[in-house]
């Protein structure tokens, strides 16, 4: 009797001991450790909430409060690297052109890996090119590989970081409106906070994300009594197909066609071309956005960037 | 098909007694007698020890995979094993078949049990509060006006509302369950034996309703040994060869499941092998005492309507105001706990109470009051409940079945693969049949929902016409509640 | 007496089952439906669909939030839907797991009841539980059991009052013996 209730308490606390102790050995030596050797493997967390791949372990413990930052992955030159991608929430994609890692299918509960060689040095910007919520845009970071012995460079900061608050004006103030959703989904990412573009797209033909401030000039607008003209004619929601008198803007029939362009392309989305036609896809891509935003969002927008526009003063 | 089974009167002995109790009506098959081993097996000291240790250790694995495993709730083993597969097995295998079976394996008193004996295995004898025992800890008694299941009742409510937190994040799971654990352990040692199982697990009170249905029970092989043989009653005060009950059960008149947690201490403790482990008919112990139980009723089948709606329907603004942690509209999700708690403890009663009322106008007799007609029938809702929580559990199997099978390979979700399932692609397993399920199971609800009504009435009434009078109005309730499961599943 | 009681039962809960769905005729059939689904993070909308068996069907998808599924059980339809992409990747889990680019999904619907589409792609916390409906007229399997239903109920009245009829001719008969 009593040597079976030894047994037992014996039994009981070496398994409470054990169990995590075995849970780490396990991944650590079989999982961790299934790579061939002299491998430096890193484990990218994809966290869709404030946009980041991550170095830090995501699990119950800090998930629901800790802010978690998009990684730096620092690689010295002539490392064999595998990377270990985990999502934490929803649909990820990874995406490092220049050193040709990806696109990684990311999806949760199935953890992929990539393997690579370092063998240039040099940062290199990775994304997210799954749409995977209101941060999705801001989910990129880089990749530094550094010469043997050296310390890394710092890469350049990412300028914009995802803040998802913004405060929601009426609907029916269309400028305000559109400069509202112009910054929540985050089109100023790419775009620029005042339009003005400029990012640096990978291997595409343009090099750059054009700019938008310059809209007015797109649509042949080329005075500002013009363009709060036709703002005013956004914002009456007149059809521009059937007008009953044309308003008091010279080749208005250029402006209607630069318009509906416009608002095409917002709605179906533009694929990038490539610079290099063997090289990767660019990771920027001009999504399509009639799902989201509804013909009066997208003239919101339109009207937004119209007035970006900055005229040269006319009493000079 | 739902048959009506007519129960053919030369295997059936219905005793109705004067004071409207109706007891052992219905075949019993003794395992003890039929199968010796299985009673060996019972008798057996380890076997508690044998059984709870496994469930304990793979408790610890599902917490600490809580904790440090993968975020994702379908990814997780806490979520998939905790609230899909035993959820299934439970409310569809375990309390219908085999009673409260759970509570013999439960991992949550497993160190508070342990804190009160000082062991695992071994009975200690000794002397105090009436008992054959020597136990450890504090040995309060629970207070006499919190006796009864009603703190249960608001525990298990207020648990439900944060279901839908509870059933997709692991670490609400881990916070619920690792909560419930640690609370178990300290009310084991302030309090006697089981006093958090009988009194506060959330899982208890409604395994001790529905297992009245069972068709497993552990009762005295005679009540009369135990009323003129037996004068030292070691089911209830303990022997040198098992622990007196923890439920307080004296097997003398312990007469319905609602309290009996299976651990099986009496069959080693009786002197005068007394105890029979009875397979019986579906829905043998009919007699609902009180209206904690009663309420319990209507508070379990207000869940499964509610969650019919939320996690099975296609009502994207109601999970919204459940997912409360997620899209924080606080107001959405009072509503979303207003409806819950405003249906299960207030408009389902009223219904019940005026068709209880009806009832007695109905049938014509004075005899019955319309509280004892409230408080009986509701044992109609205890078919109707776990039928409907059947019904309801069985396309949760089979939309997250896979994920049962790929967790299996991977339960922390940290990219393992142990036996190969892995990475194996989701898909239901047969859901469009789900119908064809789901309407045979709620049928057969309404069907011993009807009959034990019945059984019930003529228990109240003499005659059988006034019998049958008096339960129709809470007949059409249970229908029109069916014909509500109904439209919910396959409308 | 037993017998003739519970046969009688059994064949009324069948009558009863039998008579709503003989009844339900098709209101038209082989037209052609159109519909535009959206999904967001936990739910579709529509989440309800209704069509008319033999209906051909169309559906668009079109994700607003994350890459979402849309498994449509019963017809043998998985799809996966990328926000800002206008195409839809589908395929046929029993013909494999390749997917092929579609604008929209098209089948027949020949099968009657209510079909459940699911996510079928992880898609946050609650995606377990995101589903919408479709019901395709007429709905045999709820029109049988609701009748069931009812059948249950007509059998059970009809079984407490022959029983109570039963009781008191023979109360009554005892009366006039003793009298």
């Amino acid at each position: 009797m009593n040597f079976k209730e030894r047994l037992a308490t014996l039994s009981v606390i070496i398994s409470v001991i054990a169990v995590p102790i075995t849970i780490q050995w396990y991944h650590g030596n079989f999982v961790l450790g299934g790579f061939p050797e002299g491998t430096k493997v890193i484990t990218l967390s994809a966290v869709a909430k404030g946009g980041a791949w991550t170095l830090d372990s995501v699990n119950g413990t800090n998930y629901w409060w800790k802010d978690f930052k998009p990684a730096t992955i620092n690689i010295e030159e002539g490392d064999k690297v595998v990377l270990r991608f985990v999502s934490t929430d929803v649909h990820h994609r990874f995406y490092c052109p220049e050193l040709n890692i990806g696109p990684v299918e990311v999806e949760p509960g199935h953890i992929v890996t990539a393997e690579f060689e370092a063998n240039k040095t040099g940062t290199y910007r990775y994304y997210c090119t799954a749409m995977c919520g209101d941060c999705h845009f801001y989910m990129q970071g880089w990749i530094v590989v550094t010469a043997k012995g050296q310390t890394p460079a710092e890469p350049e900061e990412i300028a914009v970081a995802c803040t998802q608050h913004y405060e929601k004006p009426p609907e029916n103030d269309m400028v305000t409106w559109g400069r509202y959703l112009y910054n929540k989904n985050a089109c100023i990412s790419c775009h620029g906070e005042n339009g003005e573009g400029g990012v640096e797209n990978p291997n595409y033909v343009k090099d750059e994300i054009p700019a938008h401030d310059t809209l007015a000039e797109k649509l042949w607008l080329k005075e500002k009594e013009h363009v709060d003209i036709f703002v005013e004619m956004l914002k009456s929601r007149v059809d521009f197909e059937d007008l009953e008198e044309k308003p008091d803007i010279p080749l208005f029939n250029l402006v209607t066609l630069q318009y509906t362009a416009a608002k095409d392309l917002i709605k179906n989305g533009k694929h990038c071309a490539k610079l290099d036609a063997t090289g990767p896809e660019p990771p920027l891509q001009m999504l399509s956005w009639r799902a989201v935003l509804s013909d009066y969002d997208i003239d919101a927008i339109i009207a937004y960037l119209l007035t970006l526009y900055e005229w040269e003063d006319d009493e000079e | 098909m739902d048959k009506p089974q007519q129960d053919s009167t030369d295997t059936i002995q219905k005793t109705v007694q004067p004071d409207g109790k109706v007891k052992n009506k219905g075949f019993r098959i003794d395992l003890f007698k039929l199968i010796p081993l299985t009673k060996k097996i019972c008798q057996w000291r380890s076997l508690q020890f044998l059984l709870v240790f496994p469930t304990m250790v793979i408790f610890l694995v599902f917490l600490y995979s809580g904790l440090f495993g993968s975020t994702v709730g379908n990814r997780n083993i806490i979520v998939i094993f905790v609230w899909i597969f035993w959820w299934f097995l439970l409310i569809t295998f375990m309390v219908p078949f085999a009673s409260r079976i759970w509570c013999l394996v439960c991992p949550f008193p497993f160190f508070g049990e342990w804190f009160q004996r000082l062991a695992f295995i071994k009975v200690r004898v000794g002397k105090m509060l009436g008992m054959r025992n020597k136990m450890y800890g504090l040995n309060k008694r629970w207070p006499k006006f919190l006796s009864n299941i009603w703190l249960q009742n608001i525990l298990f409510l207020g648990m439900c509302t944060f279901s839908a937190m509870l059933l997709t994040r692991p670490i609400v799971s881990v916070i619920a369950l690792g909560g419930l654990f640690f609370i178990a352990t300290v009310l084991s040692m302030i309090y006697r034996q089981r006093t958090f199982c009988m009194y506060l697990c959330p899982v208890g009170g409604f395994q001790g309703l529905y297992a009245m249905t069972s068709m497993l029970e552990l009762r005295a092989t005679d009540k009369e040994v135990c009323r003129k043989t037996c004068k030292t009653k070691n089911c209830l005060t303990g022997s040198e060869k098992g622990w007196g009950c923890p439920w307080f059960q004296y097997m003398g008149k312990m007469e319905r499941n609602n309290y009996c947690g299976m651990c099986m201490e009496c069959v080693k403790s009786c002197p005068n092998d007394n105890i029979s482990l009875n397979v019986r008919p579906f829905c043998s112990d009919t007699l609902i005492k009180g209206y904690d139980e009663a309420w319990k009723s209507f508070i379990m089948l207000a869940l499964a309507m509610v969650y019919s709606v939320t996690l099975l329907g296609p009502y994207g603004t109601i999970k919204d105001w459940a997912n409360v942690a997620e899209t924080r509209n606080w107001k959405g999700f009072g509503i979303y706990a207003a409806i819950i708690w405003f249906t299960a403890l207030v408009a389902i009663p009223s219904v019940w109470a005026l068709g209880a009322w009806l009832g007695k106008v109905l049938s014509g007799s004075d005899k019955v009051s319309t509280k004892e007609i409230f408080i009986r029938y509701s044992y109609m809702l205890v078919p109707l409940g776990l039928l409907a929580w059947i019904a309801f559990s069985f396309p949760l199997i089979m939309i997250n079945g896979l994920y049962i099978v790929s967790i299996v390979s991977d339960p922390l979700g940290w990219g393992w693969n142990l036996v190969g399932t892995a990475d194996i692609p989701w898909a239901p397993i047969f859901s469009e049949y789900t119908a064809h399920v789901q309407i045979p199971l709620l049928l057969l609800g309404l069907f011993y929902a009807i009959k034990r009504g019945y059984d019930i009435s003529l228990s109240l009434y003499q005659d059988k016409a006034k019998a049958a009078r008096s339960l129709i109005p809470l007949g059409v309730v249970c229908t029109v509640v069916v014909l509500a499961f109904l439209k919910l599943f396959t409308g | 007496m037993k017998l003739k009681l519970t046969v009688s039962c059994i064949l009324i809960v069948l009558i009863c089952a039998i008579i709503p769905p003989s009844f339900a005729g098709l209101s038209s059939s082989g037209e052609k439906k159109e519909f535009y689904i959206t999904a967001r993070q936990y739910a579709y909308e529509p989440g309800k669909i209704s069509v008319n068996k033999g209906d051909e069907v169309h559906i668009k998808l079109a994700s607003l939030d994350v890459i979402h599924g849309f498994f449509l059980e019963g017809y043998d339809i998985d799809a996966q839907i990328e926000p800002g992409v206008q195409k839809i990747k589908m395929r046929h889990p029993s013909q494999g797991r390749e997917f092929t680019e579609v604008d929209e999904i098209v089948f027949t619907a020949d099968r009657p009841g209510k079909f459940r589409f699911r996510c079928s792609h992880t898609c946050g916390t609650m995606h377990p539980f995101m589903q919408g409906e479709m019901l395709v007229n007429p709905n045999y399997p709820f029109l049988a059991g609701s009748g069931g239903t009812v059948g249950v109920f007509i059998s059970a009245l009809l079984t407490m009052f022959v029983l109570a009829k039963k009781d008191t001719s023979a109360a009554a008969e005892k009366e006039l013996q003793h009298g």
